[in-house]
């Protein structure tokens, strides 16, 4: 089986600052990916610039063998911001692409979009605007938004950030969910366990670079190089309970 | 006078009309820095709208173009308006979060959809005071294509104080009814919610 | 054409300055009432600040023209017989005010109440607590709105032409019709008013800079 995505000495640089140096690594299908590392160590400008959003400085970024665009639907992202349309409804915000990209007529797209809503929970709100959805039905119906487009490889970023503590479960529930129906993800999160329970490889970031990539096990547990494992004394407390 | 306020009426929303479809043009253009947008601005903006409504009636003739009275004036309102316009949506499109228009062009929507299913709602919908406002504005400036002969209000409210020697009353009326159209157009500010 | 440009130019030389008088007049009389009329509207109680209210909406709700029209033809039957000049120089202060009183308006409004209730505690009186807490305090915050009255000031000067005060574009456009050369004149009109317009804008930021460093130091 090949590599659904291929990432190849990707580099990105801003002014005079490397933010990534030379980062290597494939995903195959059906893979979820945690991505960790301190502040600043290039974790979110690594899926964007997998995404096509920042421009990359070298290197490459394939799926399936091709290089890709934003909008091109092979890439899926969603954001710690979620960024819905705060204009239109959420079954709006889902259909909207469906409309004008793929060219669906408006009841087939409404009908797929509320399918999306559906697998997220979310089909009794689906005529109710962003404002007065609560934050994780928020991020829920981006995600909904994200897959309707049934993209290659979706991308997580920092998902539940920006979520009070009692909202995550929700959202974190979808992604599991998602992941045990075999999309393809790369999840960067700060909620230690639940990367560790659900990943099936973590790539640990510092400086831009791939200190080490490995099983939860290896990672959380086995790992000697010590900046990981000052890293993870902050977390440590969370990935107890889970059994690597 | 009744007749005439409807000609202040259509010929105001003509000129919104077109001010408002010009405008995003203008203010997309101006958000990129186009030189002919800040100068088309400036313009429309630095010169009194009474002044160029005779540019456009007296003047234009001379270099050979020759329209009628009305199509000039409302022309000439619409172009104004335009540069109003695209100064309130450009302050809007700033307004819109940057997340939204990231999202929208990875999902693959071409920048025009963008534009037009977006961003456009987006600013319009924060900038409402302000278009409501310029649509006041508009009304009123109309009352100034009368000194090119066009019958409006203020025309037929003038023509009414000459023949029955009561200026008061005519003009009073006449400020009355801008009043009426005015404070309905404010309450469509304020009376639809966000 | 040499002529009508030339004749405009001595047009513009005699009507620019009663232009600006005007101007400059109205702004000034605009902005002291106005300031007044939104500081009534803004502490007086609302029975009392309603007639106040009503006032300025009436203003700002009609076009000037119609207001020049009222004054200057409309008067003489109330006993208000104004010449052209004066009476556009009432015109325009009285609709300045009403622009003016709205900016001020607002600005009281945007001053953090706490700051008021500091000088009512510490015993200022209340015309004291306006002028030395919130006037500072709003100064930055009203200069743009201020400045983008005085260009839109400015511009409606030119409408005092159609009740013959012998401003700008009164005179010019008497060239106009005099020579027949429209396009020169108009062009010279438009022209003028443009770089005024420009002027009291690039005026008005070197002075938002100024007040900006004087506030920051």
């Amino acid at each position: 089986m090949s590599p659904i995505l291929q990432l190849r000495g990707l580099q990105r640089r801003v002014g005079s600052t490397e933010i990534l140096r030379g980062i290597d690594l494939d995903v195959m299908p059906g893979e979820v990916i945690g991505v960790i590392g301190p502040s600043g160590s290039g974790k979110s400008s690594l899926l964007r610039c997998i995404a096509g959003l920042d421009e990359i400085a070298g290197g490459s970024v394939q799926v399936e063998g091709r290089a890709t665009r934003p909008g091109d639907g092979a890439i899926g992202m969603v954001f710690q911001q979620f960024n819905l349309w705060p204009h239109l409804s959420a079954r709006d915000n889902v259909a909207l692409a469906l409309r004008l990209v793929r060219k669906m007529s408006a009841a087939a797209a409404a009908q797929q979009a509320e399918a999306a809503l559906a697998q997220v929970g979310l089909a009794a709100l689906a005529a109710r605007k962003p404002a007065a959805l609560s934050g994780g039905q928020q991020q829920r119906v981006a995600i909904a938004r994200s897959l309707a487009m049934e993209p290659r490889v979706l991308l997580f970023d920092e998902p539940t950030a920006a979520l009070d503590p009692e909202l995550t479960t929700e959202v974190l529930d979808v992604i599991r969910n998602l992941a045990a129906s075999g999309t393809t993800m790369l999840v960067v999160s700060h909620e230690m366990g639940f990367v560790a329970g659900l990943a099936h490889r973590v790539v640990f970031l510092d400086h831009g670079q791939v200190v080490q990539s490995g099983t939860p096990k290896e990672i959380f547990s086995e790992a000697a190089e010590p900046r990981i494992r000052s890293f993870l004394q902050t977390y440590l407390s969370r990935v107890a309970w889970v059994r690597l | 006078m009744m007749a005439a306020s409807w000609a202040t009426i259509w010929i105001s929303a003509l000129g919104i009309a077109i001010g408002f479809s010009l405008g995003v043009p203008i203010a997309v253009a101006s958000l990129r820095g186009r030189a002919w947008a800040a100068v088309y601005i400036s313009f429309f903006r630095g010169v009194p709208m009474l002044v160029q409504l005779l540019l456009a009636y007296y003047a234009l003739p001379f270099i050979g173009i020759d329209l009628p009275a009305i199509v000039a004036a409302v022309g000439t309102v619409g172009l104004c308006c335009a540069a109003y316009m695209g100064e309130i949506l450009r302050g809007g499109f700033a307004l819109v979060p940057k997340g939204g228009v990231e999202a929208a062009r990875l999902l693959g929507l071409s920048p025009r959809q963008i534009l037009l299913r977006i961003q456009l709602p987006i600013a319009v919908q924060a900038m409402r005071p302000a278009i409501i406002n310029e649509a006041i504005l508009i009304v009123k400036a109309s009352s100034l294509i009368s000194v090119v002969g066009i019958l409006e209000l203020t025309r037929s409210a003038q023509a009414l104080a000459s023949s029955t020697f009561e200026p008061l009353p005519s003009y009073a009326l006449c400020g009355a009814i801008y009043l009426l159209i005015n404070v309905s157009l404010s309450l469509l500010a304020r009376g639809r919610p966000a | 054409m040499m002529q009508a440009l030339q004749d405009s130019l001595v047009a513009t030389a005699q009507g620019l300055p009663v232009t600006l008088v005007v101007w400059i007049a109205a702004v000034a009389l605009g902005m002291a009432g106005g300031f007044v009329v939104g500081a009534l509207r803004f502490f007086l109680p609302w029975p009392l600040a309603l007639p106040l209210a009503v006032a300025v909406e009436a203003v700002r709700g009609t076009p000037f023209l119609v207001q020049c029209f009222l004054l200057y033809f409309g008067g003489p039957f109330i006993g208000i017989d104004l010449a052209p000049l004066s009476a556009g120089l009432l015109a325009l202060s009285v609709y300045g005010a009403a622009y003016f009183s709205e900016v001020f308006r607002a600005g009281f409004m945007a001053v953090p109440p706490g700051q008021l209730e500091v000088a009512r505690m510490l015993g200022l009186s209340r015309i004291q607590a306006v002028l030395r807490i919130m006037l500072p305090v709003m100064a930055l915050g009203v200069l743009p709105s201020l400045a983008n009255l005085c260009v839109i000031l400015i511009k409606e000067t030119a409408v005092l032409s159609i009740i013959t005060v012998p401003e700008l574009t009164f005179r010019v456009q008497g060239v106009g019709t005099a020579t027949f050369a429209f396009a020169e004149t108009m062009l010279v009109l438009a022209l003028v008013y443009w770089a005024l317009a420009e002027l009291t804008a690039w005026g008005a930021r070197a002075a938002e800079r100024r007040i900006e460093r004087a506030l920051a130091a």
